[in-house]
């Protein structure tokens, strides 16, 4: 157990890394927004829901760097997250939600597809290009995980 | 599938909590095996058991099973 801590200790701090890039990366692009000088492409309501993602996704971050970091200055915790994040019960939840997630997905964006196509273009190509994104991964998720098992 | 942690936890005085700890699981997977909603996997199963001293056949019901066979 002490083993498989010390390496999941180390994948935390990896991802503390990857994680505190993505949000000084993104708040870089914020502030670069904000000068008096940048003239955006589209309107306020679009620039603003792009600002507000943006926050939010930040947001998300920062709170995933503080819990990653409290586990990796404190043992209890270290050992409870990794308890959590390792739960088989969990995994199942996790894999059975996203399989449905993706099924309904699929079953709902190709008749819809069919529909948006009577009314705009940009609709339609845009509904199939995530379709066939989708459909891929799906398929070289269930390649890679014959092979694997 | 049926089985007897409950039974097993009330005798030893165990909340859900200490034996999620000691097996190394969460408190809602020991739930969920206990009413029979989740099926532990095989080294779950196993920890669970011999947490208990017990074998495997001790503690979980595989009665279903057999009946099927």
């Amino acid at each position: 157990m002490e083993n498989k801590l010390k390496i999941y200790k180390e994948k935390l701090i990896i991802e503390n890394i990857i994680m505190a890039i993505g949000t000084a990366a993104l708040l870089a692009v914020q502030f670069l927004r904000l000068r008096p000088s940048y003239e955006g492409k589209y309107g306020d309501f679009y620039q603003g829901f792009i600002a507000g993602m943006a926050a939010g996704l930040c947001l998300l971050l920062v709170i995933c760097l503080v819990r990653n970091l409290m586990a990796i200055l404190k043992e209890e915790r270290l050992k409870a997250l990794y308890i959590k994040e390792n739960d088989e019960r969990r995994a199942a939840v996790c894999t059975n939600g996203r399989s449905l997630g993706a099924s309904i997905f699929l079953l709902t964006s190709i008749p819809g597809m069919v529909v948006a196509g009577y009314f705009s273009a940009t609709v339609f190509f845009t509904m199939v290009v995530c379709v066939l994104v989708l459909s891929v991964c799906c398929g070289l998720g269930k390649l890679y995980y014959t092979k694997k098992m | 599938m049926k089985t007897r942690i409950k039974e097993l936890r009330k005798e030893r005085k165990l909340s859900q909590e200490e034996l999620a700890a000691a097996v190394g699981t969460t408190r809602q997977t020991i739930t969920s095996i206990e009413v029979g909603k989740y099926t532990a996997s095989l080294p779950l199963a196993y920890k669970i058991a011999r947490y208990f001293g017990l074998h495997i056949e001790d503690v979980f019901d595989f009665s279903e099973m057999d009946e099927e066979n």
